[in-house]
């Protein structure tokens, strides 16, 4: 079952004008079939590089993928040519966007848009085409379905947007949904309907879907399991409850807005321009503003270790704890 | 939408006044007298005098204005000081050649422009982009009027293989008769089928036609170019990447459309530095156009002249510029 | 107050760090750089020329009947013209008169076009539509046509050629920058700093000129190049520069003449104009691959 997604030590580099920067470095990540799996992390942690390094559609200069593999129903997707990851786009594996007024071409209608990608990805002729759009609009519980088809996209409001995307991403049958941060322009009230779209869609159809997010809260509630990434690396993984109730790595304490009472908040340790110390000269990269850093930080690089049977943790403190055959949990 | 033409139609109409309102103020400013150029130079005094009379020009400011005005919508331009025609008659007769040569070179342009712009954002960086890039900067950088006198020193008195000047040779001239349809060589001998005519008049035209459009071809090439550059960066195109849709498609179906608005304006501008050009090419090649006309008339200071075509040349562009607005008004994004 | 020679300390320091980052990618496009090295090139010559100019005289009036239309040679590099004047000499002061008419020119244009622009796009209402109404009547003649047309009824000489050119280009510059500001003025800075009660006049040069400098800086150094195509296009008509100044124009208009004699004439001075406005060009280009932010990478 786990041989369904699986990503398996990526590396992708950023050509900028200050040298060839690391973005994503993950040595792991499953997916199984049919869960909401959620990635959390701040803006700059490479969310939607990951995203879109999946379904290939990186701009290559500056972006690089310099090695690894992502396994997708045993094919390496990395490894496919062109022609054959645009067979897997849409069909297998499918995309919606933060921005829906932006991911909409403004000059064709939504329907014209809807029957474009089922017309050439399913290869039917137009009236058929049509009943299909007709279907997708139905599907994700859009009123007035038949004057929607001839509506241009700033007729529409935000959240009709995102359920006509959500549509377009859904109408040829893709079984793995990438949701890169599907409500972050919208409404709060309007958020909760799409989310629930979204699960529902998930059971009605079978399909795997990866949210990724910065907000918080929203991955946990949303998301069966949950990975934290932090500068391209993933520090801990788990499911939503174990982590919630028992959030290991220091990032993700802070992340949920727990900070240790009994500790002295020793000083962060800003970038300096005077000095011009690096955030990257440090083996840990959350080394900076960890307040439970340690020598050890400095110069090992830590790896993800196992500590529950799905809870994994890239911290020193719990390489050290098992080291030290300390208790499983830590006491704030 | 009627009321967007209308409003439209109204903004061009005052546009035009401005036009006229500057090029009245312009001649004023002459410091030579046009009743002396009129009667030319061994006058008496009171030949100027009674030139001036004749003119209007004794009269006060705003009721020259006024008599100008009128005089325009008339359709009077006053008489050419050169030939002591109406300047409205030489227009009409000399129109006919630049807006062949204007035309024909545009149409060239647009199709070496648009497609070298195409491929060069398409394939961003590769070399046929840096070529198409250095080319484009190196056609808008070449002086039009040297590239003229090259083109004729290589092709006509070096190569031997094109003329020297003209719409047609004198053989053609002389012992054949050139039919007169439309006015325009190029369709009037297509539509009676006499193709030596045609052959003719191509040779002849077609040096011209590289200097008018060399400037138009970098022009259109760049601006079609930085248009799809920014299209291709959109949200739109790389999630319609993500659904599968195949680069072709993207590229001919979506992306195309989005350029409508840059690619009138393009077309625009092209024809506007395209007639720039005719003025300063006409005269190397001996085409019988409004550019030499003009050429022409500033080296005599033919004021009614370059008026005359100054208020046209405006009034084209003003009124090009209205068809482009209305076609870009189509865009269904444009909230009217 | 050492905390506030510190601010400028770490402010100079950012802004050098800034303009070393910008030739540092300038370097990085090996044509815009030979452009720019050419155009200093230029520019040094033009400065040095009354000294390195190998026949002084030759330049405006002296007439040299025995040496008249003799081909390129050792002695006289770009041959000599019909009163056997060299014309290498005459070409190399040339430049002076290119750049600096271009210089002016654009310098006066952006003069009375920017503050115009500001002012337009700042204050809006009325102001905005009057200035833009007349633009827009400038901007409504195709390109040179109104310059030909000023030239040619203030009579022509190089002076009049320039300030025909002023007149043709500033409307550009406004309506540039009046966009630019539009956009910008509803930024929550510009408002902060109207909260504070920072006078218009400092709100409009130092806070919103700064951040739409970028797209005038790119158009006014390709306009550098354009103007001394459009100058030489006015001295070609015979409406520009007069005999006996040395401008490139002029030159290949009085070279039509002998054109069937003497090929060499009109095409050296063709061709150094061709060069210059291609350095320019190249230049204008790739500082818009610099500043322009959507064009950046990540």
């Amino acid at each position: 079952m786990s041989n369904y997604f699986e990503i398996k030590d990526l590396k992708i580099n950023f050509e900028t004008s200050e040298g060839i920067k690391n973005v994503i470095n993950i040595n792991e990540l499953n997916l199984y079939k049919g869960e909401t799996f959620g990635i959390v992390g701040e803006s700059g942690s490479g969310k939607s590089v990951l995203a879109m390094s999946i379904l290939r559609i990186l701009p290559s200069p500056p972006a690089f993928i310099k090695s690894g593999k992502i396994m997708f129903k045993g094919k390496n997707l990395l490894e496919l040519k062109e022609k054959e990851i645009q067979k897997i786009r849409g069909k297998e594996i499918s995309m919606i966007f933060q921005d829906p007024m932006s991911t909409l071409n403004p000059v064709f209608t939504v329907g014209q848009q809807i029957m474009n990608v089922i017309r050439h990805n399913k290869h039917l002729n137009k009236e058929d085409a049509e009943k299909e759009a007709l279907r997708m609009i139905k599907l994700v519980k859009l009123p007035d379905a038949k004057n929607t088809l001839y509506k241009y996209p700033n007729e529409l409001s935000g959240g009709q947007r995102q359920r006509i995307i959500i549509a377009i991403a859904l109408s040829c049958g893709a079984e793995l949904l990438i949701a890169d941060e599907p409500t972050r322009n919208l409404d709060v009230t309007i958020q909760a309907g799409i989310l629930k779209l979204i699960d529902e869609l998930r059971k009605e159809l079978g399909i795997t879907v990866l949210f990724i997010a910065n907000n918080v809260n929203l991955v946990f509630i949303v998301s069966g399991r949950v990975a934290v990434l932090y500068k391209g690396k993933i520090i801990e993984v788990g499911t939503s409850q174990e982590i919630k109730r028992e959030p290991i790595h220091p990032y993700t304490r802070r992340l949920l807005g727990i900070t240790p009472v009994d500790r002295e908040i020793s000083n962060l340790i800003e970038p300096d321009f005077k000095k011009e110390i690096s955030l990257d000269d440090f083996a840990c990269s959350y080394f900076c503003k960890c307040e439970e850093r340690m020598e050890i930080c400095k110069k090992d690089f830590p790896i993800l270790t196992k500590i529950g049977n799905t809870h994994w943790v890239n911290c020193h403190r719990v390489i050290n704890r098992e080291v030290n055959n300390e208790s499983a949990s830590i006491s704030h | 939408m009627l009321s967007f033409i209308t409003r439209r139609l109204l903004l061009g109409i005052l546009t035009i006044f401005g036009v006229i309102l500057i090029t009245f103020i312009l001649v004023r400013v002459v410091p030579s007298d046009p009743a002396a150029q009129w009667v030319g130079g061994r006058a008496t005094p009171q030949q100027v005098a009674a030139a001036r009379e004749e003119l209007g020009l004794d009269k006060p400011i705003y009721v020259q204005f006024e008599h100008y005005i009128k005089d325009l919508l008339k359709g009077n331009l006053g008489y050419s000081l050169m030939t002591h025609q109406p300047v409205v008659e030489e227009l009409k007769k000399r129109f006919p050649a630049t807006l062949e040569l204007v035309f024909i070179s545009c149409i060239i342009a647009l199709l070496i422009g648009i497609p070298l712009g195409l491929i060069s954002a398409k394939d961003k960086n590769s070399w046929i982009d840096h070529f198409s890039r250095f080319f484009s900067i190196g056609a808008i950088s070449i002086p039009t009027f040297w590239l003229a006198l090259v083109l004729q020193l290589i092709f006509f008195m070096i190569l031997g293989l094109l003329p020297s000047g003209g719409q047609l040779s004198m053989k053609i001239k002389l012992f054949q008769n050139v039919p007169h349809i439309t006015g325009f060589i190029f369709l009037d001998s297509l539509i009676t089928g006499n193709f030596a005519i045609l052959k003719d008049f191509l040779k002849h035209l077609i040096l011209p036609a590289i200097c008018v459009g060399a400037y138009t071809i970098g022009l259109v090439a760049r601006m079609t170019r930085s248009a799809l550059l920014e299209i291709l960066s959109e949200d739109y195109i790389k999630a319609a990447r993500s659904y599968g849709l195949p680069e072709r498609l993207i590229l001919y179906s979506y992306a195309l459309k989005n350029s409508l608005g840059p690619t009138i304006t393009a077309v625009t501008l092209a024809m506007g530095y395209a007639l720039m050009n005719t003025f300063l090419v006409e005269s190397v090649f001996s085409w019988p156009g409004i550019g030499k006309y003009i050429a022409d008339a500033v080296v005599c200071l033919d004021y009614p002249a370059i008026m005359g075509v100054t208020i046209f040349a405006a009034c084209a562009y003003i009124l090009l510029n209205l068809i482009a607005d209305i076609i870009i008004s189509l865009d269904p994004r444009v909230k009217l | 107050m050492s905390k506030k020679i510190n601010y400028y300390n770490i402010l100079i320091k950012r802004r050098l760090k800034a303009l070393k980052e910008y030739l540092y990618l300038l370097k990085q496009n090996k044509l815009t750089f030979s452009a720019f090295i050419i155009i200093l090139f230029l520019i040094i010559i033009a400065i040095i020329a009354p000294i390195i100019v190998p026949f002084p005289s030759h330049i405006y009036g002296a007439v040299n009947p025995q040496d008249k239309l003799l081909s390129p040679s050792w002695t006289y590099l770009f041959g000599t013209d019909e009163m056997g004047r060299d014309l290498f000499s005459r070409v190399l002061y040339g430049t002076r008169i290119s750049l600096l008419g271009s210089l002016i020119a654009v310098a006066m244009g952006l003069l009375i076009g920017v503050p115009l622009g500001l002012m337009a796009g700042f204050y809006g209402g009325f102001i905005d539509e009057f200035i833009m109404r007349i633009v827009d009547m400038f901007l409504s003649f195709p390109p040179l046509l109104l310059a030909m047309a000023i030239a040619a009824f203030l009579g022509a000489s190089l002076q009049n050629a320039i300030i025909a050119l002023i007149i043709s280009w500033w409307p550009w510059y406004t309506r540039l920058i009046r966009g630019q500001v539009v956009s910008i003025k509803e930024r929550e800075f510009v408002r902060a700093a109207h909260a504070i009660g920072t006078p218009s006049w400092q709100i409009m040069y130092k806070h919103i000129l700064p951040n739409c400098i970028s797209p005038v800086i790119v158009q006014a150094s390709m306009d550098l190049g354009g103007i001394i195509l459009t100058l030489a296009a006015l001295s070609f008509l015979g409406i520009g520069a007069q005999a006996p100044i040395p401008e490139w124009g002029l030159i290949v208009n009085t070279s039509r003449t002998y054109f069937l004699k003497a090929w060499w004439y009109g095409i050296f001075p063709g061709m150094a104009i061709f060069i210059t406005v291609l350095c320019f060009n190249l230049l204008g280009d790739g500082l818009r691959e610099v500043l322009d932010p959507k064009t950046k990478k990540y």
